[in-house]
């Protein structure tokens, strides 16, 4: 390491080692920490405004613990007779246990759950895989692609033994693609 | 007892990337089915039904061909235990069996627990620190599985779990984490404390008072709402990395302290002459010695032969030892005497000639 210039930008000193693949083989490139942050998606620094998804949510988050207090004592005992009409939960166990009853309580306290999640989790709106997502694995192409993805995670991360199990699997489904083309045309692309 | 059960050990026989410092990952999504009560509301009926759904569905996946199935209600306490030892069902399911079960898929890379918390909790156990590998397997898993069962979910709120903690993913990622260097310099509460503000938490892997108990960790994400799966893997991966990255800092330092040698090797002898151990004072000094295979004291040594005697010693597993080598007889009692020289034997007969 000693001396060692950083390969990306040749100026600063070399400090990280990174293990990349080219063509197939590893290949060890020594960057300094300014590159290697640059080009690793997994290196990215965190910052508090990312735990919420946006100003907006960030606002409905301050606006709900300041009336919190603002609460009429009346309004909250009518909350609590509420009950899911599905699985019979008064809202008042929720708020005593945390668990909610049955999928249907989401529906029935869903401006309370809201303000929960809220606190909870920095946002109140679902991003992720939903019952139409399709895993890359599906079909042959895009499964083939996903597996390179994870061949060159793998051999970044150094993990060898997991490098060379996907390899072997790559190999397998190339030869399985060109036996059946037909059957790897892509898929329709999924609603995103 | 049931032989198979013995054979759900061997998952802890794979070796992974980062092991030194991270034991394992695992990968879960919390899914219910729409309108049936989540399990601690639902009658045994909806249990049953709940039960009968999901078996029917796992019939269909080739990777649970050849697995494993473990109808809680009709495995011994025993049996149990050994199964929740092997990291493998809850303490929840531990002590409550009843229309609950556990399919395992014949490599036993992952699984399904059934009206644990949620209706199905989709598991995946890597070795090391795979979180991507752990992801992609229960994504496989619950997209086969949505073929045929209906998931709860709104567009809204995202999957509908039993507890506002899971909802939205329903995807809990976890590591364990062997933290010494950090819990001997008492740095590690400062350095997990940091965790909430990233949307991540942890909690001692064996009791309260963890430091004192090995220095294992649990960290998982904490969010699960307003955030994808890959957002959620780059979190974790950037959190972990971070702490091994301290961990490993503190190792190097202490590798040459006398006190921490004289620690390990003590704890060595120790392991390698007793003739009675508890279960606690056996894990105290694993973990000593777990420190010195990283340090490469031991050459005959390696993390995985460490990771499987931390399960072997615990006391349903060497009870199991015990009967086994009396004919698999459930019914005879054993004294914690006999527990404990069981273990020391064990250990003896492991460790000895590594040094
Ligand atoms: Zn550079
Ligand atoms: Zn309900």
């Amino acid at each position: 390491m000693d001396g060692k210039l950083c390969m990306i930008c040749k100026k600063a000193p070399a400090t990280v080692k990174v293990s990349k693949l080219v063509k197939g083989t590893v290949r060890e490139v020594w960057m300094c920490s300014r590159c290697a942050e640059k080009r690793s998606r997994y290196h990215k620094p965190i910052t508090p405004q990312q735990l919420f998804k946006t100003a907006s949510e960030v606002e409905a988050l301050l606006h709900s613990l300041l009336n919190k207090e603002g609460e009429s004592g009346a309004r909250r005992t009518d909350d609590e007779d509420r009950q899911c009409p599905t699985c019979g939960l008064p809202l008042r166990t929720y708020r005593d246990t945390l668990f909610l009853g049955c999928s249907d309580c989401y529906e029935a306290f869903g401006d309370v759950l809201t303000r929960d999640l809220l606190r909870y989790h920095g946002a109140t709106f679902h991003c992720g895989r939903h019952p139409m997502s399709q895993p890359e694995t599906v079909n042959p192409v895009l499964k083939l692609k996903d597996l390179q993805r994870r061949l060159e995670l793998a051999v970044r991360r150094e993990d060898f033994e997991l490098a060379a199990r996907l390899r072997d699997e790559i190999k397998r489904l190339k030869a399985q693609i060109q036996e059946n083309p037909s059957e790897s045309a892509p898929a329709k692309k999924e609603p995103s | 007892m049931d032989e198979r059960i013995f054979h759900c050990d061997r998952w802890l026989e794979r070796s992974g990337p980062r092991e030194g410092v991270v034991v394992s990952t695992r990968a879960r999504y919390a899914r219910n089915f729409p309108k049936i009560p989540f399990p601690r509301r639902a009658r045994e009926a909806d249990l049953r039904a709940v039960l009968d759904r999901v078996a029917t569905a796992v019939d269909h996946q080739a990777e649970f061909a050849g697995g494993y199935r473990f109808y809680m209600g009709d495995v011994s306490e025993v049996e149990r235990q050994y199964l929740r030892e092997a990291h493998l069902i809850s303490p929840e399911m531990e002590k409550m069996p009843k229309h609950r079960a556990l399919f395992l898929s014949a490599n036993l890379r992952e699984g399904i627990m059934v009206n644990e918390e949620d209706h199905l909790r989709l598991f995946a156990l890597e070795p090391g620190l795979r979180p991507y590998e752990a992801l992609h397997q229960i994504i496989d898993l619950e997209f086969a599985l949505a073929q045929e069962l209906p998931f709860a979910f709104s567009a809204r709120f995202g999957y509908l779990t039993s507890c506002t903690t899971n909802t939205g993913t329903g995807l809990r990622l976890s590591a364990l984490l062997h933290l010494p260097a950090l819990s001997i310099t008492r740095k590690i509460r400062e350095l997990l404390g940091g965790l909430h503000e990233r949307g991540m938490t942890w909690r001692g892997f064996y009791g309260e008072n963890t430091e004192n108990f090995g220095g294992f960790f649990q960290v998982s994400n904490e969010v699960t709402l307003g955030k994808d799966e890959n957002q959620i893997v780059e979190i974790f991966l950037n959190t972990v990395d971070g702490i091994i990255e301290a961990e490993e800092k503190f190792r190097q330092e202490l590798s040459t302290n006398s006190q921490v040698l004289d620690r390990i090797w003590r704890a060595y002898g120790i392991l390698t002459h007793a003739r009675l151990i508890s279960t606690r004072e056996a894990m105290e000094l694993l973990a000593f010695v777990r420190l010195g295979v990283d340090m490469k004291l031991f050459r005959q040594l390696n993390h995985v032969d460490i990771h499987r005697l931390f399960v072997a010693i615990q006391p349903s597993h060497i009870r199991a030892r015990l009967m086994l080598s009396e004919g698999g007889r459930e019914d005879r009692e054993v004294t914690e005497e006999e527990r404990d020289q069981a273990r020391a034997d064990l250990l003896r007969e492991r460790l000895r000639g590594a040094g």
